[in-house]
């Protein structure tokens, strides 16, 4: 029951405190170990939707648990900071993982004969969480703090005083970042 | 990028965010000199305005990593062999047989997210539909369900073919007309059992090697978003936008119209091989606009009619349905005027010669050649004309009842926005409506309608509504002067008012319709159904003996009957057993009843409601003989037979329930009887129908249960809701208010409210009533003013009122009933206060002998009476005995009283008293 262990929680804030101290290996194993919290929460919330007659899995609801599973709730800003990137990279990777993973599967796959309603239309799903992927990539190496908010925003569900805590910046600095950089991405996605 | 022009481009958006949209472009160019860079700026602020897209992309990816199987998994039955295809509504494999049971290659569709219980359920409900298409043009949908993850999968039949697209590019124009008539049926097949595609486009229709279109995805659309939540389904659905109809687009209900619109756009593009996308306001390109051309330009200008019409923005405007297209299309072939056509008077003149030209010549010859005919055939020709004419008018009204009634469907069923099951109440009550508006000046159409509605009610359980409906039925009838209509009308009427437990106007209605049948020498089947109704009205008006020559008049008219004997003969019966029963000839009612049942048993399949009402009399009928454990035996089998037809809430069903409860409740097994009566005052609260006298007797019988219980808090509070409803009410002469006051009384007397019973318990019965509950209610009367005086210590006053129970209760009851042994009660408590225990143990005994008789071992009253019996046996010295007599009701008494009842305190004093004292 890796889930349920209070101990993930002193681990995870170990990490931080030695990332904080400075400790760049720190870092890659809070990602580790929230991919593997993600895992295992996504899991079993699919397993448990049909019984608690919850909706489809939701990318915010997986990191608010993920939160209060992981993170102590009077740890440092600085710490606080950090876990939210380490979570945003997570769930980047496992939403990437999980789209490769399927067009991988489909490589060798049949011709189409019968055909989805709608799929023709549609983006396909992994197509444009690459190029998310890449955008954001593309934002940060731009403008590091502005790819913070988003990935904040969207990734984790966090509500603009939460990112302009965690950030150390004001609410309007927020809400400028965010309108600029969400249109910036729109603007990436459908080119 | 530098930092510089990402800073300057972020001033700029947010400069240009702070103008007007119109005058952006125009501060922009003052500000920046670098066109690239406010190419730059335009976009984004165009991306600003567009909607968010990230969300989307970031739920579907996290709907795509549910765990899917892969190839060679397992689902079900079924090994998958290869994916065929994927998008955003799911991903396809071909798939087959893992068992080697039979060899079956099917196609398993699954679709993305996970759904919750809800749509889990709505999903099912929606594939149950789907699974009942059977069509050669329609892609079977063989099974489904959800992998162990919860995502849900579609079995779907596999076909090998070729798109409609490609394969219309080999044939010629009359064959690809022809394929499109063939999609055309298979879609009119569906439409009319309820099922819209949503999602027709030539990739969806698959032709065979041998010619036949076979269509995917029936209704998949609409199941993918049965799935979805409630909260997003409402404007998300799956569809193409080069083929769905504006009111889909705009994410507006979605019926048979916008597969019709789907249709003409296919056609379009199978006419032309060419597609083209609809203009935003949804009107599509012709096909002659798309280069079909090498056809006289009238008929092409037909086809484009065809096109433009099934296309119409307007959902009004289109074909009524597939089937009209695919017929338009015959008419093209035949020269026909078209249906889409514009109705023009040289049009349908030209086109009509030309169709008859053949017929036109050689009439012209026939004419020539043999002149001596030509009076006489023009004399045919008159009458055929006549004939004709007379035919076209009643297929006009015809026609337009059809029409109100796909009109009806069109609107109600088959698939509006909220992804709700289609109700047939709410059909018919729009229908109701509709009538009264659309078919105003008709009133011949209008009768035959509402009598049709009316119908629907009635097997529905919806009495409120059906009488009503039949009562408008009636006064347009009497208009009209249709006198047989009218008594069919005033039998339907007053059974449904005797169903309703109003006999006063069942009365009336029954009565004019026997004026009626006797000036008409009507037929025997009307004349029993009214005899028969007229005994039940009148036996709830408290007239017995009136009630008792209706019912034999009717068995006599029904054995003799000619046609349809055992149905009337048995409905005869019926009437007789409730008469009987109702009036205390028990063992003549269950002879009626029996009868009854065997005839029907005969001549009728065993799901059949009126197999059912049979076991309902024979049920009553062992009820008032104090038969309970048949008479739930008999209504267990009738409530299984309604629930097998009908919905858990609808009238038939609750009357059922509440029967089967009342027969366990009098056997003393109340924890079974409490949740079956409490579902239905659920029920009949949720119908709105909590004012009903149905209402009223279900609420008496849970607030009795409660009392039982020793319940008292929420028995009082149950019977002065009943008392006062019944009160209000008391217009339409509840025969049953004297019972509820006394049972008022009762528990108020129970609870320790002496001084508020009284006033209920003393009340005169008034005689109004059915014969055995006015002297029931009597003999109940002096029991609990009995009980009452007891309680306030007035014992010289007791045994008077115990001797006239005994008098009123011993008319109807045999020895050894329940009510005498609630009569011996009082007497042996009389006894104990009196000072004489021995006589109260006599008392008591006899009391419990004859109750665990009657009710078992596990009644309430039983404990209860158990424990008066070892408080006498205690003050009499008879402390072993007491003990053996307490020991069963001890043990017993938590499962069937509530915590907090009195009988515990009772209970807790006797055990204190016979723990062994010491010294």
């Amino acid at each position: 029951m890796a889930g349920e262990d209070p101990g993930d929680r002193a681990q995870v804030t170990r990490l931080l405190s030695a990332w904080r101290a400075g400790d760049e290996a720190a870092r890659d194993r809070v990602v580790e170990a929230v991919y593997a919290q993600v895992r295992h929460l996504a899991a079993r919330h699919l397993r448990g939707q049909v019984g608690a007659g919850a909706v489809s899995l939701q990318p915010t609801e997986l990191a608010n648990e993920l939160f209060i599973r992981l993170l102590d709730s009077d740890c440092t800003w600085t710490d606080r900071r950090h876990f939210y990137n380490a979570a945003a990279l997570a769930m980047r990777r496992i939403l990437v993982d999980a789209a490769r993973a399927r067009s991988s599967a489909k490589r060798g796959g049949g011709q189409l004969h019968l055909t989805l309603s709608a799929a023709e239309q549609q983006p396909l799903p992994e197509a444009a969480v690459d190029q998310l992927d890449g955008a954001l990539d593309a934002l940060r190496h731009l403008d590091p703090r502005k790819a913070d908010v988003v990935e904040m925003s969207y990734l984790l569900g966090l509500g603009r005083e939460a990112i302009a805590s965690a950030l150390a910046v004001s609410v309007a600095t927020v809400d400028r970042d965010l309108r600029f950089a969400r249109a910036w991405l729109q603007q990436r996605l459908v080119a | 990028m530098d930092a510089e022009r990402w800073r300057r481009l972020q001033d700029l958006f947010e400069g240009a965010l702070a103008r007007e949209a119109g005058e952006r472009a125009a501060w922009l160019a003052g500000q920046e000199a670098d066109e690239a860079l406010r190419g730059e700026v335009l976009a984004l602020l165009a991306a600003d305005a567009a909607d968010d897209q990230v969300p989307g992309v970031l739920q579907r990816a996290a709907a795509g990593s549910a765990v899917a199987p892969g190839v060679d998994g397992l689902v079900g039955p079924w090994r998958l062999r290869r994916e065929l295809g994927a998008g955003g509504m799911g991903t396809v494999f071909l798939a087959e047989r893992a068992d080697g049971a039979y060899q079956r290659t099917v196609a398993i569709k699954f679709l993305n997210g996970i759904p919750s219980r809800d749509a889990g359920e709505r999903m099912r409900r929606e594939r149950q539909f789907l699974a009942d298409l059977d069509h050669p043009g329609i892609a079977r949908l063989l099974d489904g369900g959800s992998t162990a993850e919860g995502q849900p999968y579609l079995v779907m039949e596999y076909v090998e073919g070729a798109d409609l697209a490609s394969a219309g590019r080999e044939l010629g124009l009359e064959d690809r007309l022809r394929l499109l008539q063939k999609v055309a049926h298979a879609v009119h097949y569906a439409h009319q059992r309820l099922v819209v595609h949503r999602d027709l486009k030539p990739a969806n229709i698959l032709v065979r090697e041998d010619g036949r279109p076979v269509l995917l995805d029936f209704g998949i659309a609409r199941l993918a978003d049965a799935g979805e939540s409630d909260s997003q389904s409402q404007t998300r659905a799956w569809y193409t936008p080069g083929y769905a109809s504006p009111e889909q687009r705009r994410g507006g209900p979605v019926g048979t119209a916008s597969d019709i619109y789907a249709l003409g756009q296919i056609l379009a593009e199978l006419l032309s091989g060419r597609f083209v996308p609809p203009a935003p306001d949804g009107t599509v390109v012709p096909p002659s606009a798309r280069g079909l051309d090498g056809l006289a330009r009238r008929r092409l200008r037909e086809l484009d009619a065809v096109v433009q019409h099934a296309c119409a923005p307007e959902v009004e405007q289109r074909y009524p349905s597939a089937a009209a297209l695919a017929e338009d299309i015959d008419r093209w072939f035949q020269h026909k005027p078209l249906r889409a056509a514009p109705a023009r008077p040289w049009y349908r003149a030209s086109t009509f010669l030309r169709r008859q030209r053949w017929a036109v010549l050689a009439a012209l010859a026939a004419a020539l050649a043999l002149f001596a005919f030509t009076l006489r055939l023009s004399q045919e020709r008159d009458r055929a004309l006549a004939a004709e004419a007379r035919a076209l008018e009643e297929s006009a009204t015809a026609e337009e009842v059809v029409q109100f009634l796909v009109s009806l469907f069109r609107a109600a069923a088959p698939d509006q926005a909220g992804n709700r099951p289609i109700q047939p109440a709410e059909l018919v009550d729009r229908g109701r409506a509709q009538v009264e508006t659309r078919l105003a000046d008709r009133p011949l159409q209008q009768v035959r309608l509402l009598m049709a509605l009316g119908d629907i009610d009635m097997e529905l359980g919806r009495t409120e509504q059906a009488i009503a409906g039949l009562r408008q039925a009636l006064a347009l009838q009497r208009q009209l002067d249709q006198r047989d209509r009218v008594v069919a009308s005033l039998v339907a009427i007053g059974a449904l008012e005797n169903q309703a437990e109003r006999a006063t106007p069942a009365q009336a209605a029954f009565t004019e319709a026997l004026q009626l049948l006797d000036d008409l020498d009507g037929p025997t089947a009307a004349r029993v159904d009214a005899l028969s109704g007229l005994a039940q009205a009148q036996l709830r008006l408290g007239q017995s003996g009136a009630a008792r020559d209706s019912a034999l008049a009717a068995v006599a008219v029904a054995e003799a009957a000619r046609a349809d004997r055992e149905q009337l003969l048995a409905m005869a019966l019926q009437a007789l057993a409730e008469v009987d029963s109702r009036s205390g000839r028990a063992a003549d009612a269950i002879a009626a009843a029996t009868r009854a049942l065997a005839l029907l048993r005969d001549v009728l399949p065993p799901d059949h409601a009126d197999l059912a009402t049979a076991i309902g009399y024979l049920a009553n009928s062992h009820v008032q003989a104090g038969e309970y454990a048949r008479a739930e035996r008999l209504f267990a089998e009738m409530l299984e037979i309604r629930l097998r037809t009908l919905d858990r809430g609808s009238a038939w069903v609750i009357t059922a329930r509440h029967n089967l409860a009342h027969a366990i409740y009098s056997q003393g097994r109340i924890l079974d009887a409490l949740p079956l009566m409490e579902e239905n005052l659920a029920l009949l609260r949720e119908r709105g129908e909590d004012e009903t006298p149905s209402y009223l007797v279900a609420l008496n019988n849970v607030a009795s249960l409660h009392e039982s219980t020793g319940n008292l808090t929420e028995s009082v509070a149950l019977f002065r809701e009943l008392v006062a409803k019944a009160e209000a009410g008391r217009a339409q002469g509840d025969p049953r208010l004297p019972q509820y006051r006394q049972n008022l009384g009762r528990s108020l007397m129970l609870a320790g409210w002496l001084d508020e019973a009284w006033p209920w318990l003393d009340r005169p019965i008034e005689g109004s009533a059915e014969p055995i509950a006015t002297v029931t209610e009597r003999g109940r009367r002096h029991l609990h003013r009995a009980e009452w005086l007891r309680r306030r210590g007035r014992l010289a006053e007791v045994a008077p009122e115990l001797a006239s129970a005994e008098t009123v209760f011993a008319e109807v009851f045999e020895p050894g009933h329940p009510r005498l042994a609630a009569v011996a009660r009082v007497r042996g408590e009389l006894a104990l206060d009196s000072g004489d225990p021995a006589a109260a143990v006599g008392l008591f005994e006899a009391a419990l002998g004859d109750l665990e008789a009657a009710l078992g071992d596990g009644a309430p009253v039983v404990i209860e009476t158990r424990v008066q019996l070892a408080r006498a046996l205690l003050a009499a010295g008879r402390r072993p005995e007491a003990g053996r007599v307490l020991a069963p009701a001890a043990a017993q008494a938590p499962g069937l009283f509530v915590p907090d009842a009195p009988i515990h305190d009772s209970l807790a004093g006797l055990q204190a008293q016979l723990r062994p004292r010491r010294g």
